[in-house]
Formats: structure tokens, C-alpha cells, sequence
């Protein structure tokens, strides 16, 4: 293994890249300041958010992106229609939970196993 | 190349016989992790243990491919052509120990993948999973693109230089964060930064201790013989970097003996585990220093060991401090320390199959 | 290596180390254009709402323990005993705990005698966060330093980083433990770790934490510490207060009346 000059320039070059790269992910990472609002939130279970024929194939990923972004996303679902929910589990529960068997008897059909219930309490587990 | 781990003598075998059991035994006592939680383990007021130890050591140990490979590369010292792919593999299996030790440490190992998902550049921790992980890589694919060029026959192709010119800044790089993963402990008010500086030093000391041991070993089990040149020059190399260790790990005590610091008010444990691995070093080096040892083949391997299991007690030392203020006592179970060494054999398997490969090379070349 | 090569080396690192540097000159107005400069001068917090609570130990009683079982039941909290992996968002431990480094040679008994209760910190320049290599503490908004338990890999970084032991990691199941089940609040699972939220999702509600709420003797106050006629700042401006290792330079939003 010999190293000429252009080895050199390369690695210098590819470094000072890295150093660039690093710098720009310190930098555009700094978070936006969004003006808070003390308003009183309620969850809001009125009404379904989506036709029940695209919630029966589709709920687990509406799901999935609520538990991802839910938590730190201050900013409410929207709708196809323009209405607002908070992203919670408990904006399903709120409706679908009085049926306790709402959740469980579809999954043990299909032998789906959600990992909700480790944390969230399922309607089965509620206290009576 | 892969293919000549199948072929081998009666110790190979047996060797490998006890790695696997190990391993087996590994997965069985993870797998009870998995089933209770990391209760099964003797944490508890303790926050990180064995495998975190593991995890600092092997982590550190990985980086000693530099000392190979700059020589090599910068300064055109050729002796070192003959162990550089050793010392690759060296550094590919200590990453893969270390991220594994990170892995089994981790409460939902399920969520791995949110590690490179959601990295962040302010937490050490998030830094040391991908510089091991690019470390690995680096390691594996020029290790194996050399070995390869020379069972050819032909030189190794231009496209690994850029890879191991790379894998210099990431090697100095690698302990020094592994080393900040501690010192932003707030028990020491955020400045321990001696301890990255420790960690860098032990690095080489230890990782060419065990390149030392691994080419003795090879020697013994394989009649493959680096030469008195290459094993002078490991010697030279590991001499400096573990007197610069222990002079390191003196300070350390030093400052808390004149500063009443930790060392003195907590002294069961902390001072047992940093003096008894202060003293076995130091008697390690000694044996390097003597001329007339310096040249015995059993006197080196016992010095190398003692260097190896030094640094590694100095590690758990580290690793004792509470953030709250004060020191720990912590007791592993044998759950934890079957996962833990699992770990280990799991690596040194990969080592001796890649290791094995380049017996096969060698022999033919 | 010969003369050439070596003057070749230095010249070139010369030229990239001047090149970091003018770049860095040149691209930092651009490039750091978003952040706020007063968030280097002095750390507070940006934003409208910062959270904060002041504890009035005058008034505290010693072995009242309402505002911890109030969390306890709140939050479903798991109660591990007296071991050494107890979960506890809220506690009321000794001065000698609390205020660790703070001095104690011949302080009055009247101080040290009491237990003092103790949480999370949300702190404006929190260690945990920056510890937590998968963003699963953060800070909100409103100063609250959140954590997303489903994103949490149960490292301990964030303990690790915590200089007040306000982080607790669940070793094992934490359903068994759980005393009362209530759902107001989801639990957690194995392998996580939990702590202090402020009640956010109370607040969200418009209620003031449960620990607030719970103590008959008023010791708590829970207000914003950016709006100046806040309770909460009325009585920082009236009395002498501490913040728990204010040396670290955490920020911490909870102060103390001793
Ligand atoms: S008190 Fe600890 S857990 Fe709370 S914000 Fe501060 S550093 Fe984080
Ligand atoms: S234990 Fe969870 S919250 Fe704490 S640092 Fe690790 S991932 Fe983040």
C-alpha cells in the first residue's frame, strides 16, 4: 500500500465533506418554536374518522403513524373532511371501547398480536 | 476462503466445541431475559453492568487496528503487511462483541432500529452504536478485500485505500466517544474528559495486547509464525501505549488520594478493583521492560493477559459511579454473565473463522 | 517517506484547516439563520410557557405521604417495595438526599429533620434529553421535558445522565406491582423508563398535577415561571428559594422554600 499525492487530496476531500455533512445536521436540526396554546383540549369521539370499510383494512397504520407522531405533534389529525382529533388511543376508545370485545375478537381471529395492550389498557383489562 | 472453517485438527474442534456451548448457553439465559426483563440480572442501584463493561472495553480494544494499519499505510513500514488483515478481523470482531453487548444490555432490543432511525448527534451513546457499526463494516470489507487480492496473487485493489485511510480518523474517533458516553455522567460534573483520554490510551494497549496473544496462539495451533520483527515491533507499540495507560490510571488515583475524592470515600470496591488492576498492570509492564523476558515466548503471553485483564477491571471501575454522587455495589448473576459470555464466544467464533481463512491464504501463499 | 511528500502533507492540511475555518465563517450566518442567538446568552427557555413548581417545605408535614399516593394512583405507578428497583415519579426523601451537595454543617435541625419531596426537575437545559440516543425524551412547548415510552429502548443513558435520580427503569413487568389499576393513564411495560410528566395530561384537561391537587396544605404551587404575575413567581420574588445542584447548570423548573 503506497500513498501518492492524489490518495491524499481524496481522503482530505471525503473528510472535509464529513465535517460539511456534520455540520449541516447540527445546524437544520434546531427545532422550530411553535407558539403554545393553553387551551383545554377534550378528546373528541363523536363521530368516526374514516368510512368503516377503509378503517376495517386500514386502522393499524393510522395507528402506527399516531404513535409515532403523537406524542411530540402538538397538531390534530385532519381528516378527509376536515375534521379535528387528537392523536390518542383514547379518541377510539372513546366510542369503541363500550364494546369490550371491540379490539380482541377480530385479532384473536386473525391472530394478530398489537403490542397496545402492554401499556394501554384494554377494554378488557379496565378496571370495572 | 469461508469453507476452510470446516477443516481442522482435534483441538480446532474442540475449541469450537467450547465456543458453541458457550453461545448456547448465551441464547438460553437471553432468552430468559427476554421472558422477565433485565430483573434477571444483578442491576438495580446499579444502572449498567457487565455488558456495559464489555461493551467499553471491546469497543476501545477495536480501535488498536490503527496501530497496525497507520504504520502500514502512512509510514510504508512493510513487516506489517503480514498481520494487517489479522489485526482487520481483530477490529471487525471487537466492534461486532461490543454492539452485541450494547444489544443484550437493552431493555426493548425490538427497537433497535429506532437507534438509526431517530439518532441524534447530542447523545454519545447514539454516536458509538454507528461508529461501531460503520467500524464493523470498514474492518470486514477491506480485511476481506486484502485477503483476497493476496490469495491471488495480485496487489489489493485501489478502492479499499480510501476505506482504510477512513478507518484512521474513525479508529481515534471511536474510543473517545465510547469514553464520553461516561464523562457526561453529572457525578462528574460533565468534565471527566481524562476519562476519553484514559479510555484512548487503554484502547491500544489492550488491543494490541490481544493481537499479540491472537498471533502467539497462531503460532502455537497453527505453526503460522509472524516473525521476530513484526512481534518486536507489537511489543514496542503495546510497551508505550500501557505505560501511557497506567501513568493515566495513577493520576486518576493520585487526584482522588490528594483531593479526598471518590477513590478514598468509598473504599471497598472502587479502590480494590482500580488498585489491584493499577498493580497487575504495572507488574505486566514490568515483564516488558526486562531483556532477558522480553524474548520468552511464555513471559509475553502472561504479560499481554495481565495487560488484557487489567484494563478490563479498570473499565468495570469506571462504570461504578452512581450519578446521584457515591458508588455502587453490584453483583452479577450467573444469567448475566452466561449472556455476556455467550457474546464473547459468538465473536471469537466469527474471529476464528475469518482467522482461519487467512491461515488457508497464507499457507498456500 | 521522502521531503517532497512530507512538504506536500503539510501544505495541504494547512489549506484544509484554513478551509474549515473560512467556511465555517462563511456558512454559519446562513446555515445557524434559525436559531435564536439569546438561546447561547443566557439558557432560558424559548417560548411562551414554562412550567414550574415551588414546594413551601414551611408547610409540609413530616410522614403525610398524600401527594406521592395521589401520583402513585394517577399515573399508575408500580410499587416495587423498598428494593432497590422501586419506580417513583415523586418521593419525599431526606435534606441529605435532595440537596446532596449542598452543605450541612451545623444546619438547624428544624431543616434537615423533615423529608422533602422531590421529581423530576423538567430542567430548561435537560442532560436526559441530550443522553437519549432515540429522541424519546424531549422538550415540549411548554418547558415539560416529555417522554415517548413507545420510543424508549430502555438504555439508561438517561439515568445515567440525571443528576437528580428523577428516572426510574422498569426491570420487570410493572403490571403485577400496580396496586390500583386506573385508566386515566396508560402503564408502561418492561424494559422502559419512566418518570415525572407534570401531569400533562391533566393539564391538558385544565387541572392543576395531582400532587398539587392532593396536598391539603397548599405546599405546592404549580404555575408558568415566563408569566410574571404567575402565583409561582409572586412568591420567587418574595422569598429566598434553591434549586436542587443549581452548580450543573441544569436549569431546573422546581424550587425549593426550606
Ligand atoms: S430532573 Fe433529570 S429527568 Fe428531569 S429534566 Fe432534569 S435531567 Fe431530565
Ligand atoms: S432509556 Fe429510553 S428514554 Fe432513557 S435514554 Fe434510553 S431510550 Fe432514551
Amino acid at each position: 500500500m503506497k500513498i501518492t499525492q492524489r490518495d491524499i487530496v481524496i481522503g482530505l476531500l471525503v473528510l472535509a465533506a464529513l465535517v460539511a455533512i456534520g455540520v449541516f445536521w447540527l445546524t437544520v436540526k434546531t427545532e422550530k418554536i411553535v407558539s403554545p396554546t393553553a387551551k383545554v383540549t377534550t378528546i373528541d369521539s363523536t363521530a368516526c374518522i374514516a368510512p368503516t370499510e377503509y378503517m376495517r383494512s386500514h386502522h393499524m397504520k393510522i395507528l402506527n403513524e399516531w404513535r409515532n407522531t403523537g406524542a411530540r405533534d402538538r397538531r390534530p389529525y385532519v381528516t378527509a373532511d376536515g375534521k379535528k382529533f387528537q392523536k390518542s388511543l383514547d379518541t377510539c376508545l372513546g366510542c369503541h371501547g363500550s364494546n369490550t370485545y371491540f379490539c380482541i375478537s377480530c385479532h384473536q381471529y386473525a391472530n394478530a398480536k398489537p403490542t397496545c395492550w402492554n401499556c394501554h389498557l384494554s377494554p378488557l383489562d379496565k378496571p370495572q | 476462503m469461508i469453507e476452510n472453517a470446516l477443516k481442522g485438527n482435534r483441538p480446532y474442534w474442540i475449541w469450537m466445541t467450547l465456543l458453541l456451548l458457550l453461545i448456547v448457553s448465551g441464547i438460553s439465559a437471553y432468552s430468559q431475559q427476554l421472558r422477565l426483563g433485565l430483573s434477571v440480572t444483578g442491576l438495580g442501584d446499579a444502572l449498567w453492568g457487565l455488558s456495559i463493561m464489555q461493551f467499553t472495553f471491546m469497543a476501545s480494544a477495536a480501535a488498536s487496528t490503527l496501530l497496525v494499519v497507520l504504520p502500514l499505510s502512512l509510514h510504508d513500514y512493510k513487516p506489517f503487511g503480514k498481520i494487517v488483515v489479522i489485526a482487520q478481523f481483530l477490529g471487525a470482531s471487537a466492534s461486532a462483541i461490543a454492539l452485541l453487548s450494547l444489544c443484550i444490555d437493552m431493555g426493548k432490543p425490538q427497537l433497535i432500529l429506532d437507534l438509526l432511525r431517530y439518532a441524534t448527534p447530542y447523545s454519545p451513546y447514539s454516536w458509538a452504536f454507528f461508529l461501531l457499526i460503520g467500524y464493523f463494516l470498514i474492518n470486514l470489507v477491506t480485511g476481506w478485500a486484502t485477503l483476497g487480492a493476496e490469495r491471488k496473487g495480485v496487489p489489493a485493489p485501489t478502492w479499499i485505500l480510501p476505506l482504510i485511510y477512513l478507518s484512521i480518523p474513525w479508529a481515534i474517533t471511536l474510543p473517545v466517544v465510547t469514553g464520553f458516553v461516561y464523562a457526561s455522567f453529572p457525578a462528574n460534573h460533565w468534565i471527566a474528559s481524562l476519562l476519553a483520554l484514559r479510555l484512548l490510551a487503554s484502547a491500544y494497549a489492550s488491543g494490541t495486547a490481544l493481537l499479540l496473544l491472537i498471533t502467539f496462539i497462531m503460532k502455537r495451533a497453527a505453526g503460522f509464525d509472524v516473525g521476530r520483527e513484526v512481534t518486536d515491533k507489537l511489543v514496542m507499540l503495546l510497551t508505550y501505549a500501557a505505560t501511557f495507560t497506567f501513568v493515566l490510571v495513577g493520576v486518576e488515583c493520585f487526584a482522588s488520594l490528594c483531593g479526598k475524592g471518590l477513590l478514598l470515600q468509598y473504599k471497598n470496591l472502587m479502590v480494590s478493583l482500580t488498585w489491584s488492576s493499577l498493580l497487575l498492570g504495572i507488574a505486566s509492564l514490568a515483564v516488558f521492560h526486562v531483556p532477558a523476558w522480553k524474548n520468552s515466548f511464555r513471559h509475553l503471553t502472561a504479560a499481554s493477559l495481565g495487560v488484557v485483564l487489567s484494563i478490563f477491571a479498570e473499565k468495570g471501575a469506571a462504570l461504578l459511579y452512581l450519578s446521584k454522587g457515591g458508588v455502587v455495589a453490584y453483583t452479577p448473576t450467573m444469567t448475566e454473565l452466561s449472556m455476556v459470555l455467550g457474546v464473547l464466544a459468538l465473536g471469537t467464533l466469527f474471529l476464528t473463522i475469518l482467522l482461519k481463512a487467512v491461515l488457508a491464504v497464507k499457507r498456500a501463499g | 517517506m521522502n521531503e517532497e511528500r512530507r512538504e506536500f502533507i503539510k501544505k495541504t492540511s494547512i489549506g484544509f484547516l484554513a478551509g474549515i475555518g473560512v467556511s465555517s465563517g462563511l456558512f454559519l450566518n446562513f446555515l445557524m439563520e434559525k436559531t435564536d442567538a439569546s438561546l447561547w446568552s443566557d439558557k432560558t427557555v424559548a417560548g411562551t410557557i414554562r412550567w414550574g413548581m415551588l414546594i413551601d417545605m414551611r408547610k409540609c408535614i413530616d410522614g403525610c405521604q398524600k401527594c406521592v399516593d395521589a401520583c402513585r394512583l394517577a399515573h399508575d405507578v408500580p410499587d416495587f417495595g423498598n428494593s432497590s428497583r422501586q419506580i417513583e415519579w415523586l418521593k419525599k426523601s431526606p435534606y441529605s438526599e435532595v440537596f446532596s451537595t449542598s452543605g450541612r454543617d451545623f444546619i438547624s435541625t428544624e431543616r434537615t429533620k423533615k423529608s422533602i419531596p422531590s421529581l423530576c426537575n423538567h430542567c430548561a437545559d435537560p442532560s436526559c434529553v441530550r443522553a437519549c440516543p432515540t429522541q424519546a425524551l424531549f422538550k415540549r412547548f411548554d418547558g415539560i421535558v416529555a417522554l415517548d415510552y413507545h420510543r424508549c429502548t430502555g438504555c439508561r443513558a438517561c439515568m445515567a445522565s440525571c443528576p437528580y435520580d428523577a428516572i426510574s427503569f422498569n426491570w420487570s413487568d410493572p403490571r403485577p406491582a400496580i396496586k390500583t389499576l386506573n385508566d386515566s393513564y396508560p402503564t408502561r411495560e418492561k424494559g422502559v423508563v419512566e418518570k415525572c410528566n407534570f401531569c400533562s395530561e391533566r393539564l391538558l384537561k385544565g387541572k392543576l398535577p395531582a400532587c398539587v391537587d392532593a396536598c391539603p396544605e397548599k405546599t405546592l404551587t404549580f404555575g408558568d415561571l415566563n408569566d410574571p404575575k404567575s402565583a409561582i413567581r409572586q412568591l420567587l420574588e418574595k422569598n429566598q428559594t434553591m434549586q436542587r445542584k443549581p452548580e450543573l447548570g441544569t436549569l431546573p423548573s422546581v424550587f425549593y422554600i426550606i
